[in-house]
């Protein structure tokens, strides 16, 4: 098991020290993705649709912030819609502005969402956004996520309307945009995709911050069991075309990544987990402390055990309490915890 | 130089530079302006969002709605979207400010504990100085 652990740091030591290479290309393969999604999905702009224009635009996205790879990704849909129709090329604009004012200006964190939970739908990797963004993000995660979603159905349905209405004249802008909305609005699958999602998110998130031994174990698990209920649940009071049998590769492969967060984000040996309890003047306190696998307190041989007053094992500093007080403005003597807790367990032996 | 110090310095301007550096900014306000900056950008958005809405109904029905203009209940329309724009604007106005405060609260917490390393900073290593003068 140890050998286990030492591959778990030497991975986790590697990706530190070349994190400067492995994230842009982690970002060239999300934009070369996106972009060549998009040249797929809709792609009546053939010239676009260029190996050597993917890669450039994949590499500027690569090295500047994320926000340059979104705009161009929308800058590229909407050309590309404009390959449609015109008016199909303003229903783009003006749901991707709609989106932003109703939804996503309220998130500016994790943008890179926007564009990996689309790809993630595209492939039938859905649970993978959810359980992953439980597991490893916070609730302002969830915005991006449901952006994502109706990001997706946008594209889908400028992609099964662009048959009909490639080709129409522009004086015929009613009939164009009465497509487009009839087919946004019909899209019952994306919305129960952005229901599943937000709720399989949230029950994740929710399981994984509880206290209770391998909690990211059953957050995982609870997670795409909830995918599951919800699909059979949706599908009997709406119609859908997902089915269990076409999403279970998604679940299971949700259920891989979770496990491999899970040993490389989570390194806790819950086995050998702590009970201690003690008082001092103030308070008393029951704690509960799990030793990390690659932390000073990792003991390989012993096993758990109630506390016993002379186990007593206290953390050096108490940095996180001091801080916040701190932080609060509270012009707070910070006593010494060691001292009390010794004066008290002298108590206890007198 | 001390090593010590720059590598406290480097922590500092670390943290500074990649999880405070939104929060600084939004910290510079005070906190009524910040939210009515914010509520503000948020009426004009809202507004924008409803007639691009109502402009996307009209493009749906608007042949519907021309051939029964006649006996439509223009008025009761008409207030409905007025009703239904002052509910959003209420409850988008409520998510602004809700937002808003806690980026707010959050980016004065930055701001203290950024101000409280750098005050340990000064107080561990101004002695030192002064010993060198």
């Amino acid at each position: 098991m140890e050998q286990v652990w030492k591959f778990r740091r030497l991975c986790i030591n590697v990706a530190e020290e070349y994190a400067f290479l492995f994230i842009p290309l982690l970002k060239f393969a999300v934009a070369y993705l996106t972009f060549s999604t998009i040249n797929t999905q809709i792609g009546y702009v053939t010239k676009l649709d260029n190996m050597f224009i993917l890669l450039a635009l994949s590499l500027i996205s690569a090295v500047l912030p994320n926000m340059v790879m979104i705009m161009l990704a929308a800058l590229l849909l909407i050309v590309q819609s404009y390959g449609v129709h015109l008016f199909a090329c303003v229903f783009v604009v003006l749901m991707l502005f709609l989106l932003y004012i109703f939804l996503q200006r309220f998130s500016e964190k994790y943008t890179l969402l926007l564009l990996i939970t689309p790809l993630a739908l595209h492939f039938g990797l859905s649970p993978m956004v959810a359980v992953g963004g439980g597991l490893l993000l916070g609730p302002a995660a969830l915005l991006p996520i449901c952006s994502g979603s109706l990001i997706y159905a946008i594209v889908s349905v400028v992609a099964q309307s662009a048959p009909v209405i490639h080709g129409v004249e522009a004086k015929e802008f009613t009939m164009v945009v009465t497509q487009l909305l009839d087919s946004m609005l019909a899209k019952t699958d994306a919305v129960l995709l952005l229901i599943i999602l937000a709720s399989v998110f949230l029950i994740v998130y929710a399981l994984r911050r509880l206290s209770v031994s391998y909690a990211w174990q059953i957050a995982l698990f609870c997670g795409a069991l909830a995918f599951v209920v919800l699909l059979l649940t949706g599908g009997f009071f709406m119609e859908t075309s997902m089915t269990v049998g076409k999403m279970f590769p998604g679940i299971l492969a949700s259920v891989l990544l979770g496990e491999i967060l899970t040993f490389f984000c989570c390194g806790l040996e819950y086995r050998k987990t702590q009970r201690l309890q003690f008082e001092d003047d103030d308070y008393y306190y029951y704690v509960k402390a799990v030793p990390k696998v690659d932390g000073e307190y990792f003991l390989s041989d012993e096993q758990p055990e109630d506390i016993k007053e002379e186990n007593a094992v206290l953390p050096e500093k108490t940095s996180a309490r001091e801080y916040r007080r701190q932080t609060a403005g509270e012009d707070v003597q910070i006593q010494d915890l060691e001292s009390k807790l010794e004066k008290a367990m002298q108590q206890i032996q007198e | 130089m001390n090593p010590g110090k720059i590598r406290r310095m480097a922590k500092i301007e670390q943290f500074a530079s990649t999880e405070a550096e939104g929060y600084l900014k939004i910290a510079r306000y005070y906190r009524s302006d910040y939210i009515g900056l914010h509520l503000i950008r948020n009426f004009f958005l809202v507004t924008i969002g409803y007639i691009l809405l109502i402009v996307l109904y009209l493009l749906r029905n608007g042949m519907e709605i021309l051939d029964t203009i006649y006996t439509l209940n223009l008025m009761g329309m008409a207030v409905g979207w007025i009703g239904g724009y002052v509910i959003l604007l209420a409850i988008y106005s409520v998510l602004t400010y809700t937002v808003c405060s806690l980026r707010f609260s959050k980016a004065k917490k930055m701001e203290r504990y950024l101000d409280h390393q750098l005050e340990k900073m000064q107080q561990k290593y101004e002695p030192d100085e002064n010993d060198g003068k």
